[in-house]
């Protein structure tokens, strides 16, 4: 075994174990083959083509016999937990490059943000046990997580300034456009895209004008398939006590995923937001205007008209099941 | 995964999934021999990397368009020989119909426009 083939066996360990039982004699012949004599390092391209290829096998034997909108489920935590580590490094970095550990220490924000840290690890250890099969320890990691989330958001009730919150909103909202692009098998038909997307348009308008806030959340109830109450539940937490909403751009994409895949049964789940919000107005002193009122009236409208014509839908949790069809290659 | 239902129409290929499949079609072939035919049949526009090649041969060995078609040894490396199945050959052939099609198609207008 020469330096070469080290080399390649090494690649070789991101492939489960059993694959490489199976497969890895004849993957290194064909990797030899390809480099010829004389080559003493592996090329960069054919290194990472084969991470790639390991740990796409792994998510593919993890994923196997699961529906598609399972698979679908499982694949948006994946990208979303990364989505959410990528975030949570920039924030970081911006934290630590204003000097905000300093301002922090001793504070309730301090407090909130070592929970949020806590978080952050727990949903890491958790997402590469999980990627590992190590399903014990990717249960355990993922309770410390939520634990810890749910820690920060109560935390955060009793700040009266959350100058942090926006990355995390860019979190919260990172992961509702993963779960939202692939948690569905199928895009509902033409019709059901253009009811959804006029719910969409009016409830945005209503929202805005009601509370001047973007109505993030409610987009994304939208186009979530399923369990749109315990997203509101994560989502509108943090959302009630901070609209200084400046991550704009994660509105684009949600709305671009709501125009694609939209589906008018969650316009019910959607208007379930307007008495919270209008408590929420309310509570922090704002009018109700005409125009707002109006609007918000004809959201309630297109929620009754998303139930009537949904007659599997109850109270905003409609299932539609698993529609996709595998492709193939 | 699974090839879809009976009746279900087929998405189109990836370039490579029908490469590989065009591959076959002439004759069984191992993974080094694959990668190379498809590299000479796309005029070097398809430059299929192991991981990538093994990773659409396992998924079309489920959907039970390929099969093994014998294991051989030579020069002491393991070379497995893989074959299009029946059913590889009718969704090959599928797919070129549907690739003369649109070929037709996108000439008439250009004909059309001209």
């Amino acid at each position: 075994v020469n330096r070469y083939e080290q080399q390649v066996q090494r690649l070789l360990l991101a492939y489960p174990a059993g694959w490489r039982d199976e497969r890895g004699e004849e993957m290194v012949g064909t990797i030899l083959d390809l480099a010829g004599d004389g080559r003493r390092w592996v090329a960069p391209r054919v290194a990472l083509d084969l991470l790639i290829g390991g740990w796409t096998e792994r998510a593919r034997r993890h994923l196997r016999g699961v529906g598609p909108l399972a698979a679908g489920w499982r694949l948006a935590i994946g990208i979303a937990i990364v989505a959410q580590l990528v975030v949570s490094v920039i924030w970081l970095r911006d934290w630590a490059l204003t000097g905000t550990p300093a301002v922090l220490a001793g504070t309730i924000a301090g407090a909130s943000a070592v929970t949020y840290g806590l978080a952050l690890v727990g949903f890491a250890v958790g997402a590469v046990a999980w990627l590992a099969g190590a399903r014990q320890v990717a249960r355990l990691a993922s309770r410390v997580a939520i634990t810890a989330w749910v820690l920060t958001v109560v935390v955060f009730h009793v700040m009266s300034n959350p100058f942090w919150m926006s990355w995390l909103e860019v979190v919260v909202w990172t992961y509702l456009a993963a779960i939202a692009a692939l948690g569905m098998s199928q895009p509902p038909p033409a019709n059901r895209r253009v009811a959804g997307a006029v719910t969409l348009v009016v409830l945005a308008a209503s929202q805005v004008l009601t509370t001047g806030v973007v109505p993030m959340s409610n987009v994304a109830f939208l186009v979530l398939r399923e369990q749109p109450f315990p997203v509101w539940l994560f989502d509108r937490g943090p959302d009630t006590l901070h609209t200084a909403l400046r991550s704009g751009w994660t509105l684009y994409a949600i709305v671009g995923l709501a125009l694609v895949r939209i589906d008018p049964r969650h316009a019910v789940a959607a208007c379930w937001l307007f008495p919270f919000l209008a408590l929420n107005h309310l509570y922090w002193g704002g009018p109700l205007g005409l125009t707002a009122g109006v609007l918000a009236g004809t959201a309630v409208v297109a929620w009754a008209l998303a139930t009537l014509r949904s007659p599997t839908s109850r109270g905003g949790r409609g299932r539609s099941g698993d529609e996709g069809t595998p492709s193939p290659g | 995964m699974v090839a879809a239902p009976e009746g279900t129409p087929m998405p189109p290929m990836r370039r490579p999934t029908f490469f590989i499949l065009t591959a076959l079609a002439e004759a069984p072939r191992h993974g080094y021999g694959i990668i190379r035919r498809v590299e000479e049949l796309s005029e070097g526009g398809v430059n299929l990397g192991p991981g990538t090649m093994y990773g659409a041969l396992d998924r079309l060995v489920e959907q039970e368009l390929v099969v093994l078609d014998r294991e051989e040894v030579e020069a002491g490396r393991l070379r497995r020989y893989y074959r299009l199945t029946p059913q590889g050959r009718t969704e090959l052939a599928a797919e070129v119909r549907r690739l003369e099609q649109d070929s037709r198609v996108g000439q008439s207008a250009l004909r059309g426009a001209s």
